[in-house]
């Protein structure tokens, strides 16, 4: 019989651990310039080299963890609470939200993209609070998964038909940097951005993380849930703040980056089980080791040009779902 | 009967936000050890009853009891551990095995972060064993037949280990063998002072699988006591319509309800074969 055991989750926790170590270490040695952590840590590199792998491809290879890990984490607990495969972080608007929100700081000047990913970040929480409005229309008491999947789909509409409106009336110049930060991507980030976003996403994490064996609950049978016990509109609310905030921060500082949230939790689905306790922290890890490794290829296969990660998230994980589309059980 | 009921229900009143009353003055009580059947025609309100006694409706007026005491007093989780409740079907579109199905039955006894103890999987296989499921669990949850989803519902519910089962149509869609290995099942868990309450539309297995039978109808109760004196042809003519019949069955003189009774058999005409 398949069971949980401290034994197995630790195990897990350690090896999925050690993967996103690898990756992190291994990922500054990858780019047009010959560089590598260990010399650097050794104190055997140049001045060069140690900018080039402290202030540019390790705050980078940290920022893209980060965010990938809080995807993936996110994602797994938005399936969950929605009893839902298919959804994703976006699934409810956010990064819609996110995206207007950004754009409309873009067109109105937004000199840093300190102030784009701050208005990211409030479309992101401004466009949770929305859906969670939507959703209790018509004074329904019950918050059903249709309920928030209709409400998340709609805002995405409207958000998307408002990012077209925006672009429709700017300087091309102007939509060229409002595509390209849709694209999502984690060239012009530094130690001062994953200081910025660590505070959000660490009590986002753990929030949803303290969800994780009523998920389960819900993810079986909602009604079951609530007849053992299981708040699921509170838990619900829960995860859908802590997925607000944490996806919030991520596509703030590394835009809308697509794909992460979807396929991780799938394939950590198959890879450890669905239970939700061993499940988000491995999506978590593996989001994050995943997102490191996409960034470094998509910064090295056409070096010295960057092709923006979420191009290549998105490249890299279509086919893959597809594939677990075709093969999936029962 | 000593003490007051597992479950009781004092002229309970229910309706969904906004709609008509579904449920109008039910009263009926489920001593520990008694298995009760509660039947009638679609729509008559069971399943609703049935989760009212859950505790996962609040009655408009009226109250349910367990064990004396209100249940909307007790903390959800403390009901959680004496009160479980099956639904007709549990349907997931995730790949649980059969055994982390019926483990999560030990949640309300684990709290939220816990992990299961070697009880805890003692507890769950038992359970499944009981339902005759124990070689099962390492199956997919979403690949077994309905029959088997039903049986390790059960389990999952029995490792709970409530003093109450309430359980919603359980024999739906059951073959024969397996019905007959669910009212062993009943019969073993009552025996062990568990009150049981189950939905069922199948008068028959009914009058057999329960001491008692509640005859629900538009939201109140038509009829509640043994077997023979509910289930009479007067009765059920009046609400499935005058086709009913009613007999004695020759071999444990409890009622057998058929919907109708066939009309004197004809030769076929124009022959054939």
């Amino acid at each position: 019989m398949r069971v949980l055991t401290p034994r197995k989750f630790a195990c897990v926790v350690a090896v999925s651990a050690a993967a996103l170590a690898l990756a992190l270490v291994l990922a500054p040695g990858f780019g047009s310039v010959d560089a590598s952590l260990f010399r650097v840590l050794a104190g055997r590199a140049a001045a060069d080299e140690r900018t080039i792998v402290l202030s540019l491809r390790f705050p980078r290879a940290i920022l893209a963890a980060l965010a990938g890990g809080t995807l993936a984490a996110c994602g797994t607990a938005m399936q969950g609470i929605l009893a839902n495969p298919l959804a994703d972080p976006y699934t409810l608007g956010l990064a819609s939200g996110a995206s207007l929100a950004a754009v409309v700081a873009m067109k109105l000047g937004a000199s840093s993209g300190l102030l784009t990913s701050l208005a990211a970040f409030a479309g992101a929480l401004a466009s949770a609070a929305a859906v969670w409005g939507l959703s209790r229309l018509g004074r329904r008491k019950r918050l059903t998964p249709e309920g928030l999947l209709l409400a998340g789909v709609t805002l995405t509409f409207v958000a998307s038909a408002g990012v077209l409106l925006i672009q429709y009336v700017s300087e091309p110049f102007e939509i060229h940097h409002m595509i390209r930060w849709m694209m999502g991507g984690l060239g012009t980030v530094g130690y001062r951005t994953i200081a910025a976003m660590t505070p959000v996403l660490m009590p986002a994490l753990v929030l949803i993380g303290l969800q994780a064996g009523r998920l389960n609950q819900i993810a079986l049978s909602e009604e079951l849930a609530e007849s053992r016990g299981v708040d699921v509109r509170r838990v619900r609310l829960l995860v859908l703040a802590g997925t607000a905030l944490g996806t919030g921060a991520a596509v703030a500082a590394a835009g809308p980056v697509g794909f992460v949230g979807l396929i991780v939790p799938h394939a950590m689905r198959f890879l450890v089980g669905p239970d939700h306790r061993l499940l988000v922290p491995s999506a978590f890890l593996w989001g994050g080791a995943f997102l490191v490794a996409c960034d470094t290829v998509a910064r090295t296969v056409t070096a010295p040009m960057d092709i923006p990660v979420g191009v290549f998230t998105a490249l890299l994980g279509g086919p893959f779902f597809l594939w677990i589309l075709a093969t999936r059980r029962g | 009967m000593t003490g007051p009921a597992a479950i009781e229900l004092d002229d309970v009143h229910f309706g969904y936000p906004d709609g008509p009353e579904v449920l109008r003055g039910a009263s009926l009580a489920l001593a520990a050890g008694s298995r009760l059947a509660i039947a009638g025609p679609n729509g008559a309100g069971k399943s609703t009853l049935l989760r009212l006694a859950a505790g996962l409706l609040e009655p408009r007026r009226g109250e349910v009891r367990f064990f004396g005491r209100p249940i909307e007093e007790l903390p959800r989780a403390e009901l959680a551990r004496e009160v479980a409740w099956v639904p007709q079907e549990i349907e997931s579109a995730f790949p649980f095995t059969v055994g982390e199905v019926a483990l999560m039955g030990r949640y309300p006894h684990l709290g939220p972060f816990g992990f299961e103890s070697p009880r805890d999987r003692a507890i769950a296989l038992g359970a499944l064993s009981e339902v005759g499921a124990a070689h099962l669990a390492d199956r997919l949850f979403g690949s077994l037949s309905g029959g088997e989803r039903r049986r390790v519902a059960i389990a999952s519910a029995l490792a709970q280990e409530p003093k109450v089962l309430l359980l919603d149509e359980p024999t739906s869609g059951l073959d024969l063998a397996a019905q007959a290995a669910l009212a062993l099942v009943l019969e073993r868990l009552a025996a062990r002072q568990i009150a049981i309450a189950l939905v069922t539309h199948d008068l028959n297995l009914a009058a057999r699988i329960a001491d008692r039978v509640a005859l629900l109808a538009e939201g109140r109760i038509e009829a509640l006591g043994a077997p023979c004196e509910v289930l009479t042809q007067e009765r059920l003519a009046r609400l499935y319509g005058p086709s009913v019949r009613v007999t004695s069955h020759e071999a444990d003189g409890l009622p057998v309800a058929l919907a109708f009774a066939a009309s004197p058999r004809r030769a076929p005409e124009g022959g054939g074969s």
